[in-house]
């Protein structure tokens, strides 16, 4: 038996001359909660389907729990999988459509019952299990999807943005849950989303996808820390990574997150103000600084106003040449936890 | 159980009804149209469409056109009017909706058969009709009756019965177009035909050809309708002649005009598709 | 103001006008069945209204031999509807499988099988018939009355199977549904409407289908048959009565499922 759960080896898939995802090579292992995280239309989801098998990829092998299952039909694949859209059945109510997966497995009517209501308790719509899924609400139909998913027992669990359709109300406290559900069955979870906030509080690991291709794999904090390139540290963090030019090295960037800043008296760099956003009790403070195009964001404790001149120095960075990473510098640094982390 | 490859499982699907279209239709069709080059001994020839050329094919081929263009023709624009009042909703849409069922659930010979009482050569209740009017009988479908006349009544009677198909599949074309789309263009200055041209039209694209495909198909072959309206051979259609031959032995002949039907719609057929992939790249 | 009452005007007037012109003739129809016949066909100029009434040809009408052909009838078009959608159902979920394009192409590709005139098909097909044992059977006609439903019906369900959305068979799929579970659990259920639609329509087009029937089961013949040989026998008032007793049902069934009978339907793929 492998140490890992899932292992996708250099899997391809395109349409025609489109390319929808390339020679990805992942390694998922067992009761992890794996997030594949990518702006929207990069292949995320053809990438899950891959591994249910309903849109097979061109080449390469998936492998489960030690086996290749990149042949075997997808009803026969220990897999369960819940859609972006829910996919519930609309012609069946709630109970029916959780239950369809453990009838499509000959599993005995009274032990259907029994897990088809257990589940639907721990997720609390016992009270809505006979309605038509037609006639509840978004929330509840989330719920029925994840009950459906869930009730199996399957080898692995996949989510295709399955919070993405919710309020943002509701999406938050089902975040918290989802997390505890994975806990508490100790499986191994893969969760698709272009929403970083999910990848940071949810993923043990993280996968970066951009285009088809795997940029980075690691923990959301390892990302955040050290992007591999220039693309990662634009996308991932809630404002993009600073580059500014080396002044020697026309090829070579500096690269630093807003907290990894401090205002100065004097020395360092100088900045003005272009517009201020409040999180919490720290100000980020967009600041043109010369020699960079893109307005650089700093943190700040104190208020500062548009228009205000400042200095400031970079604790902490990383050099990239060419877009990609070369060197982690930094201090103390790697405990450093960007300050989001504190909030919610 | 077998395991079926994903990317076969359409055509292990389909494969059905190719089969049942390939024995039914398709061997039929090419060892008809391989039998019309034929002759009783056996040689290749195309004696048999000189025969059939004397035998007037010509007008039955013109006939048809000719019928099928102007039944078309009416069923579009009476299906197109009965399909924009359906899509604005009156008092009574609903009872006007239910008699379209009438003509569409009436069988062929039936309607057929009604027509043929409708128009008699003297007399009748079409020259009733007329007369109530003060305008003078017409000999329809007796001797030396004109055969523009005999045309008309076909298309008339054909148009009664299929009218409500063209009317339902427009009807789904119409409702089909966004009323912002009419909105904005009334905004824009639009007045109602520069809206009929330039939104319905080229929304309705697929859904004419659709309708035109099903109905010109049937047209060309059109039939039964003819066999009730002009019992004696007045007027021949292509396939009215086909059964008139097909009594005798003379298999080859008939092989041999249905050729010449064959490729007619094909090539209709052909330009309606083009025009399928147009209005679709088009969107 | 003014004109958009006139416009109003307008419109029943028209609707006045179609209203008439699908009623008369079966107005007409209904004056030859039950109308004395020196009033009808028997005189130059028949009478635009009743002028009498008689149930003397009904009752004739009533000695045709009704209840054989109508078995017949009713055995054929249930026989072609069942095949449209056995063979109809997998066709339109295969084609819906392959791209938008290509499943257009190959559904006009069975469109193009209905180019060729049923005459000339129907003989060699009555002398295949004949070597199988079949000829004049029900299932002979109604595999040949097929070839002409066939096609729409594909069209018709594959309309009816583009419109479902992709994630529910692949749903489906993961949870453990073999294919064809999920063609007749899931996706035929769903597709309800479509499916109603062709067996519908399939069934009204043997209803009503002339040439196949004549040419495969003279002896045996169907109510269109019935009717054909009762006019060029001369038996003209009675076959009106006779066609009434059959189309009325017809028509009462097609009223009270017109929902199935919609224009989206006929015009399936593009739905999709």
């Amino acid at each position: 038996m492998s140490e890992y759960k899932l292992e996708l080896v250099d899997i391809s898939k395109s349409y025609g001359k489109k390319v929808i995802f390339e020679n990805i090579n992942l390694k998922i292992k067992k009761g992890e909660f794996f997030v594949i995280l990518g702006p929207s239309g990069t292949g995320k989801s053809t990438l899950l389907k891959a591994i249910t098998g309903t849109v097979p990829p061109d080449s390469g092998k998936i492998i489960l729990d030690g086996n290749d299952i990149t042949d075997t039909p997808i009803n026969r694949r220990d897999i369960a999988m819940m859609f972006q859209s829910y996919a519930l059945y609309p012609n069946m109510s709630a109970y029916d459509n959780i239950a369809f997966p453990l009838r499509m497995h000959h599993i005995d009517k009274k032990e259907i019952d029994r897990r088809v209501r257990s589940t639907a308790k721990m997720l609390k719509i016992n009270d809505i299990i006979d309605f038509n899924v037609t006639k509840i609400s978004g929330g509840q139909k989330q719920r029925v999807a994840l009950a459906r998913a869930i009730v199996r027992h399957p080898a692995i669990f996949l989510l295709d943005e399955p919070l993405s359709n919710l309020d943002a109300r509701i999406r938050y406290t089902t975040r918290e849950e989802l997390k505890n559900i994975q806990r508490m069955l100790k499986q191994t979870f893969i969760h698709v989303t272009h929403d970083q906030s999910e990848a940071r509080v949810l993923a043990d690991r993280v996968a970066v996808l951009n285009e088809g291709k795997l940029e980075q794999v690691g923990t959301f904090d390892e990302i955040y820390n050290y992007p591999v390139n220039t693309w990662v540290g634009d996308f991932v963090g809630t404002f993009p990574m600073n580059f500014l030019q080396e002044a020697r090295n026309k090829t070579r960037q500096i690269g630093f997150r807003p907290e990894w800043t401090r205002i100065t008296k004097k020395g360092g760099i100088n900045a003005k103000v272009l517009s201020v956003e409040n999180i919490s009790n720290t100000a980020f403070l967009f600041c043109s600084v010369p020699g960079s195009a893109k307005p650089v964001v700093i943190t700040s404790r104190r208020q500062y106003s548009v228009g205000d001149k400042i200095n400031f120095r970079i604790s902490r960075f990383n050099v990239y040449e060419k877009g990609r990473l070369v060197r982690k510098t930094g201090t103390a640094a790697k405990k450093a936890r960007h300050p989001l982390h504190k909030t919610r | 159980m077998v395991l079926i490859k994903e990317k076969f499982i359409p055509l292990f699907f389909i494969a059905p009804a190719l089969a049942y279209e390939a024995y039914f239709a398709f061997y039929p069709t090419f060892s008809a149209v391989y039998g019309s080059f034929l002759t009783a001994s056996g040689k290749v020839s195309t004696i048999n469409y000189q025969e059939l050329a004397g035998l007037g094919v010509y007008s039955a081929i013109t006939n048809t056109v000719i019928i099928t263009i102007g039944a078309l023709a009416l069923q579009f624009v009476l299906g197109f009017i009965i399909a924009s009042l359906l899509v604005r909703g009156f008092r009574g849409k609903n009872a006007f909706s239910a008699l379209l069922m009438i003509p569409f659930a009436t069988a062929t010979v039936v309607a057929g058969y009604i027509f043929s009482n409708v128009f008699s050569p003297i007399g009748g209740y079409a020259n009733g009709t007329l007369n109530l009017f003060g305008l003078s009988s017409i000999n329809w479908n007796g001797a030396g009756s004109n055969f523009i006349v005999n045309i008309i009544q076909l298309i008339i009677a054909d148009s009664w019965k299929n009218t409500p198909i063209v009317a339902l599949i427009l009807l789904a074309g119409l409702t089909s177009i966004p009323r912002d789309l009419y909105d904005a263009a009334a905004v824009d200055g639009a007045g109602w035909f520069s809206r009929l041209v330039h939104i319905t039209l080229p929304n309705l694209v697929g859904f004419i050809v659709i309708a035109l495909v099903i109905r010109g198909v049937s047209e060309f072959n059109i039939f039964a309708i003819a066999l009730l309206l002009f019992p004696h051979k007045l007027l021949t259609t292509l396939v009215y002649g086909l059964f008139s031959l097909a009594a005798k032995p003379y298999l080859s002949f008939a092989g041999a005009s249905v050729l010449l039907g064959f490729i007619l719609v094909f090539v209709a057929l052909v330009l309606a598709l083009r025009r399928i992939t147009a209005s679709r790249s088009g969107n | 103001m003014a004109k958009k009452k006139l416009r109003g005007y307008l419109i029943y007037i028209a609707v006045i006008i179609l209203s008439i012109i699908f009623l008369y003739p079966l107005f007409i129809l209904f004056m030859l069945a039950f109308v004395p016949a020196q009033y009808t066909i028997y005189s130059a100029y028949p009478s635009l209204y009743p002028k009498g009434l008689t149930l003397q040809y009904f009752e004739e009408a009533l000695k045709i031999n009704l209840v054989g052909p109508l078995i017949k009838s009713l055995e054929v078009a249930f026989m072609v509807g069942a095949m449209a959608l056995a063979i109809g159902i997998p066709a339109a979920y295969g084609l819906s499988k392959l791209k938008p394009n290509l499943a257009a192409g190959i559904s006009t590709l069975f469109f193009l099988t209905n180019m060729m005139p049923s005459i000339t098909i129907a003989i060699p097909m009555a002398v295949e018939f004949l070597k199988f044992g079949l000829y004049d059977t029900s299932i002979s006609l109604a595999l040949a009355q097929e070839l002409v439903v066939l096609p729409l019906s594909i069209f018709i369900l594959l309309g009816a199977f583009q419109a479902l959305p992709k994630d529910l068979e692949a749903q489906a799929r993961v949870d453990g549904a073999g294919l064809f579970r999920t063609i007749y659990m899931i996706l035929t259920p769903l597709a309800k409407a479509g499916v109603v639609a062709t067996f519908l329509i399939a069934w009204m087009m043997s209803w009503d289908e002339f040439t196949f029937a004549i040419f495969l089961s003279p002896i045996h013949p169907t109510l269109p048959i019935i009717i054909y040989e009762n006019i060029t026998r001369g038996n003209i008032l009675a076959t009106s009565a006779f066609a009434i007793v059959v189309t009325i049902p017809v028509i009462i069934l097609a009223v009270v499922l017109a929902k199935y009978l919609r224009g989206e339907y006929l015009a399936g793929g593009l739905n999709g």
